[in-house]
């Protein structure tokens, strides 16, 4: 079960509790926020082998941390937002306030924002006034079923009005694949 | 067999019998009482880490006025007396510029407070000076855990053209070939890679950034505080009882003489070297 005390391999905890550095001196070779969406909805199983978005998210986010270790920091939001450096983020359930997301974010707003979700935000035009704000590129990666739009239309939108790149990662699965192609791609 | 109600770590000094005696001094009373296990345990817990001090040489604990009443209540219980012969009377708040020749570490007080002890210039061998470490972190721009601000010394807000000033006085402090204290080389690497990060505008921004998101995570209990200065010439408002209890600082300024500026450390004993102001930094 992850929760605020687990620590990736690969995170910005660990890389800080390796190198014997603070969590300040670490952050400052990461190359991306990753915003997670762990809100109720990813507690549906109908990820890989019926496990949860949300199981399968974090074991993604795991593999892509261990290969980019110290470059990936992990927020996670439901009705809040918080950054978890063990990169480890707990299900929070609750809404989708992505717009409370962006703005904890966007004390960061130097590296490329990655916003993984399975749905559309509580308040979109909250989302996207605050994502004005922000000066970074803005990708989306949705993790719904492939067959709902809505949400995968909104985060096209958001992606292509702050220069980012829109991927899906149906129910989470390769999910990791993603978050490296706009790694490797230069967001 | 009687004892001092703490033994004096003096062999000279005197072994107190029989009920408690209360001496008052300018500032505080010395209380000289036989040595009871319970009632030093129950004297460590209710007075305050602030107001008691232990004179060795004396063989008496000094005790601020403000706690006379505690100390009174736990040996009129058992001796049915508690003669005071005098009277003292603790210093209100005051300011003024005080010459801290050396400051030591923070620790955590058997009371649960958190502060450093210090000794004036005039009185180099008697912890005369007492900071809270909420003073230190408060002046230091130490907000918890160690930032590359907290090395040199100042806030996070700190105009750019004050850093390098702020960057040259801490490297005097802790060169090690000035400072010989243990872990001062470290301490030395650490402000200048502070430095680095901080220099050019644009790294410092991105610093700014790591910091603040990391603000977000709750943090651990606090560690052992280090003063990135352990002597200057410290503007501040203090209290005056058994210690000069620093509530305030306003200002704190190196102490100069000549073209050299003093900087002290502790090893086995306070060690003094005057260095000169423009090497290091």
């Amino acid at each position: 079960m992850a929760n605020d005390l687990a620590i990736a391999t690969g995170s910005i905890a660990d890389v800080a509790r390796q190198r014997g550095i603070s969590l300040p001196e670490a952050l400052l070779d990461c190359r991306c926020l990753a915003i997670i969406d762990v809100s109720s909805s990813m507690s549906i199983d109908d990820s890989r082998g019926n496990r949860t978005r949300y199981d399968v998210a974090v074991e993604e986010l795991a593999i892509i941390q261990k290969k980019y270790a110290g470059q990936v920091a992990v927020i996670a939001f439901s009705d809040k937002a918080i950054f978890y450096p063990g990169g480890v983020p707990a299900l929070l359930g609750g809404g989708t306030d992505l717009a409370e997301a962006l703005r904890v974010a966007s004390t960061f707003d130097h590296v490329p924002f990655i916003v993984i979700s399975d749905g559309e935000p509580d308040d979109a035009n909250a989302a996207l006034a605050i994502a004005a704000t922000i000066k970074s590129p803005i990708s989306t990666i949705y993790v719904g079923p492939e067959t709902r739009s809505h949400g995968r239309a909104f985060l096209s939108r958001l992606a292509s009005q702050h220069r980012g790149q829109a991927y899906t990662a149906a129910r989470a699965i390769a999910l990791a694949d993603k978050v490296q192609l706009l790694l490797e791609g230069g967001m | 067999m009687s004892f001092s109600w703490s033994r004096p770590i003096s062999p000279d000094a005197p072994i107190h019998k029989g009920p408690p005696r209360v001496v008052a001094r300018d500032t505080y009373y010395q209380v000289y009482a036989e040595y009871d296990y319970y009632r030093l345990k129950r004297f460590k817990h209710e007075v305050p880490y602030c107001h008691r001090r232990w004179d060795a040489v004396l063989g008496c604990w000094d005790v601020d006025p403000r706690s006379l009443d505690i100390v009174r209540r736990i040996y009129y219980s058992v001796y049915r007396r508690f003669p005071v012969e005098g009277h003292a009377q603790a210093i209100p708040s005051a300011t003024d510029t005080l010459f801290v020749y050396y400051l030591g570490m923070s620790h955590s007080r058997d009371d649960g407070s958190r502060c450093s002890l210090g000794c004036f210039i005039s009185n180099k061998n008697t912890w005369d000076v007492l900071i809270p470490e909420s003073v230190l972190r408060a002046w230091f721009g130490d907000e918890g855990n160690t930032t590359y601000y907290s090395l040199l010394g100042v806030h996070s807000n700190v105009p750019q053209e004050a850093l390098r000033a702020a960057y040259r006085r801490m490297a005097k402090q802790w060169h090690p070939d000035v400072c010989h204290e243990a872990g001062a080389t470290e301490r030395f690497k650490a402000i200048n890679a502070a430095w680095e990060q901080l220099r050019d505008p644009a790294s410092r921004a991105r610093y700014d950034a790591a910091l603040k998101l990391a603000a977000l995570v709750p943090q651990d209990e606090l560690a052992e505080y280090q003063p990135p200065l352990r002597c200057g010439l410290l503007t501040a408002t203090y209290q005056r009882g058994v210690y000069y209890l620093i509530e305030n600082i306003s200002a704190w300024a190196d102490v100069e003489s000549g073209d050299t500026v003093l900087t002290t450390y502790y090893d086995d004993g306070i060690v003094e070297r005057w260095t000169q102001k423009e090497k290091y930094g």
